[in-house]
C-alpha cells in the first residue's frame, strides 16, 4: 500500500498532510504501522486516527505514540475505515498533519453532564487558533448516546457562526452499544472530542446526502426525545415496517431490523429541504424507533429512500462543494465522514467506487475517513448534525 | 392573514415543544433564539430586551455585537454583519418577556424573510410570551416558595433557641443561595467603636479573610448608608459607585445591596449581599427577600437578647428562690435539696451527712424587748458568725424565723458533728451587737446523723427533735438525736396536749406535804404539789409534766389553779380545825407566772378567796427564776412582799446564784435541795455545806427547810448540823386535802398526847 507523499501537490511547503492504513492483526504493530506510514520524517502537528473497535485500543494508541509521542491526537472507533486506498474494516486509519501553516489546539469532554455542556467545554480550543485566517473545528461524538444535535448547539453557542463544524459520530461495527473515543492516550467512551484547526489556506466543507422522499407525510403524533412513539397515532414500529415492506425477520430480529434500517431512514421538514433521520433501532416491545437524534412531536417526517446512483451523486457534490469553497487552492488532503446508510445502499463493492471517487475528486490528495452513525457539518444557519449524509473537509 | 402551511405549523408545534421543556426564563429565552434560529435556518437570533441583549446565538460568545443588536431591534438597521457569515438579513418581531417590551431579532445570510416566516415569527413568539408569562409566575411562586422555606427553617432555629451565630448563618446563607449570589455578609455595629461595622456572619467569602477581619464605615460604601441612613441601598453598577469602598472593587463586585437589621427597633448592623455578575440588578421582589431576611435577622438579634435578659432575671429569681432574703444564707427549700443530694452520694466512705438544727433562744424577747428591726440586725450577724463556723462544702441555711441549720455532708460521724455543734455554739459566746447595745443570745442545738434510708425531711426532723430536747435541757446547748427521741417527742407532745386539756378541765389535782420540825415532827405547814392522774397514763410524774407545763406555757393556768386550790383548801381546813396550829402554805410559782403581770393580783385573790393571811402562804420560786431578769423579777418579788406574802427559794445550791443574790432579794425561806440531803450521810463535805448553808441561813434571818428526806439517818444527819425543817417521805407523802386532814388530825393528836 503506498503512503502518500505530502510534495506531489502542494504548493507551499508549510503545510503537508500525509495518511497511513494498516490492517495488522496485532493492534500495536497495526498503530505503529498506519502512524509511521503517516508521519515518516515529519513532525506532525496532529494525528486523527480512525480504528476499528476490534483491535486494543490501548495496545493501538500505545503503537501510534510510539511514533510521535506529543503529539496531539483525536480519534474514535468506527463502523468501517476509509483511507486513500480504499475502505477497510478491522484496520486503522492514521492521518497525519503538520507545518508553520497550521495551528492545532485540541479538547476532550465526557458528555455524562449532557451533550451540549460537553460541546461548549470542547468549543473553547477554537480560541486557540485564532491566529489563522480560516479556521474549523472537527469534532467526535459517541453517537449512541443522547440527542447529537445539542453537541452543535453547544459549540455553536460559544464559537457562534464565525467557526464551521465537521466531525462524525463514531461507530462500532453496527453492533450499536458501545463506541470509543480517543484524545492523545486517552480512550473514552461517552465523550466528545475536538480539533481545533487553525490554516493559512481556505478549508472547505461539503455536505450532501442523495436521499430522496417517498410516499405521502405522516405526522409524528408521540415522541419523547430520539424515540419516535407513533406515527399518524399509530404504533411507529408497525407503521415503519408495514410502509416500507421490510422483511420479516427485521419484525423480530434486532440485528435484522437495524440493516434493513440502515438504508430505509427517516426525513424531516425542514425549511430547505429535509433532515435525514437515521433509525437506529426499534423498541419492539413498545413498538416505538429510535433515531440518534431528536425528532420532534408535531412535526412532520417521510420515508426517504437512496439508490447508489443517487448516493454517488452525493458523494460528487460533496466533494466538488468542498473543493469549491477552497477557492482555486490546490488540495493537501480530504477528511470524510460518511454515513454507514450510504455504505448499506452501495455495498462492498459500492464503496470502493465510492472512495475511487472521492480520491478523484481529491485529485491525488490524501485520504482518511471513516463511516459514520451520524455527521456533523454546520456551514450555513444553526443545524449541523445529519444523518445518510457524506461530509468532507477538504483541506489546503 | 395568509393561512399557515404544513410546514410552518409544524415548525410551531415544533418550537413550542422544544422550547416549553425549560423551565426557567434564561433556559426559555435562550431555547427560543436557538430554535428560531433552526427552524429558519438564520446564523443568528437575539432577545432585546430593555435595553440589552437578554439572549443571542451565531455571535462568538464574548463579541456580542450589543449595539449591533440594539439598532436591529429599533428597526434602525435592517442588515447585520455575523462575523464568519457577513452581512444578513435582518427581521425583527415583537415579543412580551413578563410585562416587558422585548423583540426578537433573526439574522439570516441566505435571504430576507417572507411574509409567511414573519407571520410564522409573529405566532411564535406570542406564544412565548404566553409561555414566559406562566413561567414567572410559575418560578416566582417556586421562588416564593423557597424564599418561605428558608425563612421557616430561620424561624424554627429562632423559635428552639439555637444558639445565634446559628441563626445568623442560616440567614446569610438563605439570603446569598435565594437570591443566587456570589457573597451575603451580616454586619453589626462594634460595640467598642460606635462608628465601625464588622461582619458576624459570611457566606461566600473566601477563607482567605476570616470575619474578624471584615469592617465597615458607618456613613461609608452601601453598606455604611444602610446603616447611617436606616434603610436600603442598592448599587447596580459598583464601578460607577461614588462612594465605592476599595476592597469591594477589588475583590470584583459588580453589585451589591445592602438593608438594615434592627434589635428593639434601634439599628445595628446591616445584611449586604454583593454580585460579581455583570449588568446584575435586583428587582423589586429580590429587594423585598433581602428585607425579609434581614427582618429575620433583627428578630433573631432582638430574641437573643430578650432571652439573655430573661436567663438574668430568672437566674435573679432562682436564686430568691433559693435564698433567703435577709442573710443571703441558703433557705429551707434548698437546704433540704443539698441534704437530699448529700444523702444521694456519700461522698467517700466512711464519711456521714449529718444536719444541726439551730434555734436561738428567747429570740422572740430580743424582737419584744428591742424592735424587729434589731433582732433582724440579730440574725443577720447570728448568720455571719454561723457561715464562718462551719467548714468549707458545709452549708448554712435559714429555716426561718430564728432557726438556722448546718449541713455537715463529710463528717466522720457522731463526734464529729457534736464538735461542729460545740463550734456553733462558741459562736453565740460573745454577745451581738444589735439595737446599740451587747447583745447575749444562746442557742439551742440539735444534731443529727443521717443513716442509710434516712430522707432529708427524717433528717432536719430528726435534728429539731434534738433541738428541743436541748431547750427543754436548759437551753444554750447541744443535744444529739437518738432513736426514740421522735417517738417520744410525740408523745411528749400528746401528752402537753392531754396536759393543757386536764388543766383547762381542772381535772389536776393538789396533794399537800407536810413540813415537819425535825425536833418536834409537828407540822408546820404543807407544800402544795399538783398531781395529774392521766386516764391511760396513770399517775405522771410531775418531773415530766411541769416542765411540760412551763414549756408549753400552761404553768400558768395550772399554777393558778394550785394557787387557788392550796388556798381555798387550807383556808377550809384552818376553819373546820380552828385550834390547830395555823400551818404556812408553800405553793411553787413558775418563771413565767413571775413574769405574768397578774401574779401579785392572782394571789392577793387567792389569799381573799381562801380566806388565808398572807403570812401564810410562802411562794416557792427557784434559784434560776431568779437569775432570769433580775431587775423585774426583783421588782416582782418586792411586790409580793408587799402583799405580805413570803418567799422561799427553792431547790438552793443547785442553781448558780452567787450569795449577792441572797442578799437583794425579799426571800424569807431556803430549800435545801434534796440531792444534799440525800448525800448528807455518804459525803461529809455534803453534810458539811448543809451545815454553811444553814449558818448562812441563820445569818441572814433566813428559815432553811430540808427537802426529800427519806431515811432515818437523814434525819439524825440533819438535826445534828442544825436543820430545823424538812419535809419527804420520811415523813409524809404528798397527800389530796383529805388525807391531810386526816393525817394532820393523827399528828396533832399525837402530840398533844407526847408528854
Amino acid at each position: 500500500m503506498p503512503s502518500d507523499m505530502a510534495d506531489l501537490t502542494t504548493p507551499s511547503l508549510t503545510r503537508w498532510l500525509r495518511v497511513g492504513h494498516s490492517g495488522a492483526s496485532e493492534a500495536r504493530r497495526a498503530g505503529g504501522e498506519a502512524a509511521g506510514q503517516a508521519i515518516e520524517d515529519g513532525e506532525p502537528k496532529l494525528l486523527v486516527v480512525f480504528s476499528t473497535d476490534s483491535y486494543d485500543p490501548h495496545e493501538l494508541l500505545a503503537g501510534i505514540r510510539s511514533k510521535a509521542p506529543g503529539t496531539p491526537l483525536i480519534g474514535c472507533s468506527t463502523a468501517g475505515e476509509i483511507a486513500t486506498s480504499g475502505p477497510g474494516d478491522t484496520s486503522v486509519v492514521v492521518m497525519a498533519m503538520g507545518g508553520e501553516g497550521f495551528s492545532v489546539a485540541t479538547a476532550d469532554k465526557s458528555a455524562s453532564e449532557g451533550l451540549r455542556e460537553a460541546g461548549i467545554a470542547v468549543a473553547a480550543c477554537a480560541q486557540e487558533v485564532r491566529d489563522r485566517p480560516h479556521r474549523i473545528l472537527l469534532l467526535l461524538t459517541d453517537g449512541l448516546a443522547g440527542d447529537q444535535q445539542e453537541v452543535v448547539r453547544g459549540v455553536y453557542s460559544v464559537v457562534g457562526a464565525e467557526v464551521p463544524l465537521v466531525g462524525g459520530c463514531a461507530g462500532d461495527d453496527l453492533k450499536m452499544e458501545s463506541t470509543l473515543q480517543f484524545h492523545d492516550d486517552q480512550v473514552m467512551s461517552n465523550a466528545v472530542v475536538a480539533a481545533a484547526l487553525g490554516s493559512d489556506a481556505p478549508l472547505g466543507i461539503g455536505v450532501r446526502h442523495g436521499w430522496r422522499r417517498v410516499g405521502s407525510p405522516m405526522l409524528v403524533s408521540a415522541s419523547d426525545g430520539n424515540r419516535v412513539l407513533t406515527l399518524d397515532d399509530e404504533p411507529a414500529l408497525d407503521v415503519y415496517l408495514r410502509g416500507l415492506c421490510a422483511p420479516a425477520e427485521a419484525a423480530s430480529d434486532p440485528a435484522a431490523f437495524t440493516r434493513f434500517a440502515l438504508t430505509h431512514p427517516l426525513g424531516l421538514q425542514r425549511r430547505s429541504g429535509e433532515e435525514v433521520r437515521f433509525v437506529a433501532g426499534a423498541d419492539f416491545q413498545d413498538r416505538s424507533l429510535t433515531c440518534v437524534a431528536h425528532v420532534p412531536q408535531g412535526g412532520l417526517t417521510w420515508f426517504m429512500e437512496g439508490d447508489s446512483e443517487s448516493v454517488m451523486a452525493a458523494t460528487d457534490g460533496a466533494c466538488a462543494e468542498a473543493v469549491d469553497q477552497l477557492a482555486g487552492a490546490t488540495p493537501l488532503g480530504f477528511l470524510a465522514f460518511d454515513c454507514i446508510a450510504r455504505r448499506g445502499v452501495l455495498g462492498d463493492m459500492g464503496i470502493k467506487q465510492e472512495v475511487a471517487r472521492i480520491s478523484g475528486h481529491a485529485a491525488g490528495a490524501p485520504v482518511a475517513g471513516f463511516y459514520t452513525y451520524g455527521e456533523i457539518a454546520r456551514t450555513r444557519g444553526t443545524g449541523g448534525f445529519h444523518n445518510q449524509t457524506l461530509v468532507v473537509l477538504a483541506m489546503a | 392573514m395568509e393561512s399557515a402551511s404544513p410546514w410552518s405549523a409544524q415548525q410551531l408545534t415544533e418550537f413550542l415543544a422544544s422550547v416549553s421543556r425549560d423551565t426557567d426564563e434564561v433556559g426559555v429565552l435562550r431555547g427560543a433564539v436557538e430554535r428560531a434560529s433552526e427552524a429558519f435556518e438564520a446564523e443568528a437570533a437575539a432577545i432585546v430586551l430593555q435595553g440589552s441583549v437578554a439572549a443571542s446565538i451565531g455571535f462568538p460568545v464574548d463579541r456580542t455585537p450589543t449595539q449591533s443588536l440594539l439598532a436591529a431591534a429599533g428597526r434602525l438597521e435592517d442588515t447585520l454583519e455575523v462575523p464568519g457569515v457577513g452581512t444578513c438579513f435582518v427581521q425583527t418581531v415583537p415579543l412580551e418577556v413578563g410585562g416587558d417590551d422585548a423583540t426578537l431579532v433573526l439574522a439570516r445570510s441566505e435571504s430576507a424573510f417572507s411574509r409567511e416566516e414573519v407571520s410564522l415569527l409573529r405566532a411564535m413568539t406570542r406564544a412565548l410570551s404566553l409561555m414566559l408569562d406562566n413561567l414567572r409566575a410559575l418560578s416566582s411562586l417556586r421562588e416564593r416558595q423557597e424564599v418561605m422555606e428558608r425563612l421557616s427553617e430561620i424561624e424554627h432555629l429562632i423559635s428552639r433557641r439555637a444558639p445565634l451565630q446559628e441563626v445568623l448563618d442560616a440567614v446569610t446563607k438563605g439570603t446569598a443561595e435565594v437570591l443566587g449570589d456570589d457573597i451575603a455578609v451580616l454586619y453589626f455595629l462594634d460595640e467598642a467603636d460606635g462608628a465601625a461595622l464588622r461582619a458576624t456572619s459570611t457566606f461566600g467569602v473566601s477563607p482567605r479573610f476570616p470575619p474578624d477581619q471584615i469592617r465597615g464605615q458607618v456613613g461609608r460604601g452601601a453598606l455604611g448608608r444602610s446603616v447611617a441612613e436606616d434603610r436600603l441601598v442598592a448599587v447596580e453598577d459598583y464601578a460607577e459607585f461614588p462612594d465605592a469602598v476599595g476592597v469591594a472593587i477589588k475583590s470584583g463586585v459588580q453589585a451589591t445591596i445592602a438593608t438594615p437589621v434592627h434589635e428593639h427597633g434601634q439599628v445595628i448592623g446591616s445584611l449586604v449581599v454583593a454580585s460579581r455578575v455583570p449588568h446584575r440588578s435586583y428587582s423589586a421582589a429580590e429587594r423585598e427577600v433581602l428585607q425579609s431576611f434581614a427582618e429575620h435577622a433583627s428578630l433573631a438579634v432582638t430574641d437573643a437578647r430578650t432571652v439573655e435578659a430573661l436567663h438574668e432575671a430568672v437566674g435573679d429569681a432562682l436564686h430568691k428562690a433559693l435564698h433567703d432574703p435577709l442573710t443571703g444564707l441558703s433557705n429551707r427549700a434548698r437546704f433540704l435539696d443539698r441534704l437530699d443530694h448529700a444523702l444521694t452520694i456519700r461522698h467517700r466512705p466512711g464519711m456521714e451527712v449529718a444536719a444541726l438544727y439551730v434555734d436561738i433562744d428567747d429570740f422572740k424577747l430580743v424582737n419584744d424587748r428591742f424592735g424587729h428591726a434589731a433582732g433582724d440586725r440579730l440574725l443577720v450577724e447570728v448568720a455571719e458568725r454561723l457561715a464562718g463556723a462551719v467548714r468549707r462544702g458545709d452549708t448554712v441555711a435559714r429555716l426561718g424565723g430564728d432557726e438556722f441549720a448546718v449541713l455537715l455532708e463529710q463528717t466522720s460521724g457522731q463526734a464529729d458533728a457534736q464538735q461542729s455543734a460545740a463550734r456553733v455554739l462558741d459562736t453565740f459566746v460573745h454577745p451581738f451587737v444589735a439595737a446599740h447595745t451587747d447583745l447575749s443570745v444562746s442557742a439551742s442545738v440539735g444534731i443529727a446523723v443521717a443513716i442509710p434510708g434516712d430522707s432529708p425531711d427524717e433528717v432536719l426532723r430528726n435534728a429539731d427533735v434534738a433541738m428541743y430536747r436541748a431547750k427543754g435541757a436548759g437551753k444554750g446547748c447541744a443535744v444529739t438525736f437518738e432513736a426514740g427521741m421522735y417517738e417520744s417527742l410525740l408523745d411528749k407532745i400528746e401528752l402537753e396536749a392531754d396536759l393543757r386539756r386536764a388543766v383547762d378541765s381542772e381535772d389536776i389535782e393538789v396533794y399537800f406535804q407536810p413540813i415537819v420540825d425535825l425536833e418536834s415532827e409537828r407540822v408546820v405547814g404543807v407544800e402544795a404539789l399538783a398531781r395529774w392522774h392521766h386516764p391511760t397514763r396513770g399517775l405522771v410524774p410531775p418531773a415530766i409534766f411541769i416542765p411540760l407545763a412551763e414549756e408549753s406555757g400552761v404553768i400558768t393556768k395550772l399554777g393558778r389553779q394550785v394557787l387557788f386550790r392550796a388556798c381555798s383548801s387550807m383556808g377550809e381546813l384552818h376553819r373546820r380545825h380552828p385550834d390547830d396550829p395555823p400551818l404556812s402554805v408553800s405553793v411553787n410559782v413558775s418563771a413565767r407566772q413571775l413574769q405574768g403581770s397578774g401574779l401579785v393580783e392572782e394571789v392577793s385573790r387567792a389569799l381573799a378567796a381562801g380566806g388565808l393571811e398572807p403570812g401564810s402562804l410562802v411562794l416557792e420560786i427557784t434559784e434560776s427564776v431568779l437569775m432570769q431578769d433580775t431587775e423585774g423579777t426583783l421588782a416582782r418579788l418586792a411586790e409580793l412582799k408587799g402583799l405580805g406574802v413570803r418567799l422561799a427559794l427553792d431547790d438552793f445550791g443547785t442553781g448558780y446564784s452567787s450569795l449577792s443574790y441572797l442578799r437583794r432579794f425579799p426571800v424569807d425561806l431556803l430549800k435545801i435541795d434534796q440531792s444534799f440531803v440525800s448525800a448528807v450521810c455518804a459525803r461529809d463535805e455534803v453534810r458539811l455545806i448543809i451545815e454553811a448553808i444553814i449558818t448562812l441561813a441563820d445569818a441572814l434571818g433566813l428559815q432553811s427547810v430540808a427537802e426529800g428526806v427519806e431515811e432515818l439517818d437523814e434525819l439524825a444527819a440533819l438535826r445534828d448540823v442544825g436543820c430545823r425543817l424538812g419535809q419527804g417521805f420520811h415523813f409524809a407523802k404528798p397527800m389530796p386535802i383529805e388525807a391531810l386532814e386526816r393525817f394532820l388530825t393523827r399528828s396533832f393528836a399525837r402530840s398533844h398526847s407526847a408528854p
